[in-house]
């Protein structure tokens, strides 16, 4: 378990320099990965990334933990006349040769129980859970939204 | 057959009388004239081409803030009000909103905006889990000049039915607990306290920014 926390914490920069990101075997492509950046008293706060699917074979994201966030759950943003709504996912479909962007006001990771501030720059390492290509891990930079988003 | 044409000099006679009497009335009506809207306590009608008031919603409120004591929206008068409401715990529409409130914010007093004169206000739905210093630290963050204001449950419901704000407690079962479906408008009230325009979470920043700047030049502190 040690070994495969340090594994994950060295591996993290080299995700994220790696470009363009390398296809696994499933065909399974996370980029992009950031979490908001928010209020040092928030709890909470979101993840998002794009998970493209190179493969030739559906596949779902079933879960995502997050290093110093107790639970992250899948959510999407609905919006309904002039409200928005959140929705608990159990999986987001990422569909053989399409992909999926988790982007502010549709679907996030939720990030619930930050066990310390998130500092802008900080890389989290995370790792997200696929029906068939398994686990898969990523680097989270924590910044700002772009354009106010 | 045209009539006999009556005497000329009793013709522009009459013309005369006409125009007198005419003005006269005009004279009377001119003196009766209640003073100009401007110079009364009212406020005034909008200007045409300006944003008309949003009808049926909005108005006066007084809730405990952020700054420590009780904030009335009539003691904001002559400052253009950016009013919004969320959680603190909203993870994704209300930061959403309010960095863009700072964005807009920063652009105006970059423009040479007296920001003295405007005033971003959060309304917590959440009174249960935002304290008011929690609140406080959370606003500062998006903005030094926000100021939070947290009611109690039947305050804040009467202010979201005032400004026809939706919220809705959901449970999602999600580990974070409850969270609210709720509309993101920022009202954009001008120095009468009149709700002028809904900037929504697909309008552009620019709609913001380009409403302060108008009310602000039609209402000249």
């Amino acid at each position: 378990m040690k070994f495969l926390l340090v594994c994950l914490v060295l591996c993290a920069p080299l995700a994220v320099a790696a470009e363009p990101p390398a296809a696994g075997v499933s065909g399974i492509v996370v980029s992009d990965g950031w979490i908001r950046q928010v209020p040092p008293v928030s709890r909470n706060s979101a993840g998002y990334l794009v998970v493209e699917n190179r493969g030739a074979a559906d596949d779902m994201l079933l879960g995502a933990s997050v290093e110093g966030v107790r639970v992250t759950e899948l959510h999407e943003m609905v919006r309904k006349g002039d409200t928005l709504m959140m929705q608990r996912r159990p999986a987001i479909a990422v569909p053989a040769g399409g992909q999926v962007a988790l982007a502010p006001g549709g679907l996030h990771l939720m990030l619930i129980d930050l066990q310390r501030p998130l500092q802008a720059g900080e890389k989290r390492a995370a790792v997200l859970r696929f029906r068939d290509a398994g686990e898969r891990e990523v680097v989270l930079e924590v910044r700002a939204p772009r354009e106010g988003r | 057959m045209p009539d006999p044409a009556p005497p000329r000099r009793h013709t522009l006679r009459n013309v005369l009388l006409t125009l007198l009497a005419v003005l006269g009335v005009s004279l009377a009506m001119w003196a009766s004239v209640p003073p100009a809207p401007v110079a009364s306590d009212g406020p005034p009608p909008p200007p045409a081409n300006s944003l008309p008031v949003v009808a049926g919603l909005g108005g006066e409120f007084r809730l405990p803030a952020t700054t420590g004591q009780d904030l009335a929206l009539s003691s904001l008068r002559g400052k253009v009000v950016l009013l919004n409401f969320g959680f603190t715990q909203c993870p994704d529409v209300c930061p959403t909103t309010l960095t863009r409130l700072g964005k807009v914010l920063r652009e105006l007093a970059d423009d040479g905006v007296d920001m003295r004169r405007v005033q971003p206000l959060f309304v917590t739905f959440d009174p249960e889990r935002d304290s008011l210093p929690h609140l406080r630290e959370y606003v500062a963050y998006f903005h030094p000049s926000l100021i939070g204001l947290r009611g109690d449950q039947d305050q804040t419901a009467a202010l979201a039915r005032q400004y026809k704000v939706i919220y809705l407690k959901q449970d999602t079962g999600s580990a974070g607990g409850y969270v609210f479906q709720h509309s993101d408008f920022v009202y954009v009230i001008d120095g009468w306290g009149r709700v002028r325009l809904l900037v929504g979470g697909k309008d552009p920043d620019v709609a913001l920014f380009e409403a302060v700047k108008r009310l602000l030049r039609e209402d000249p502190a």
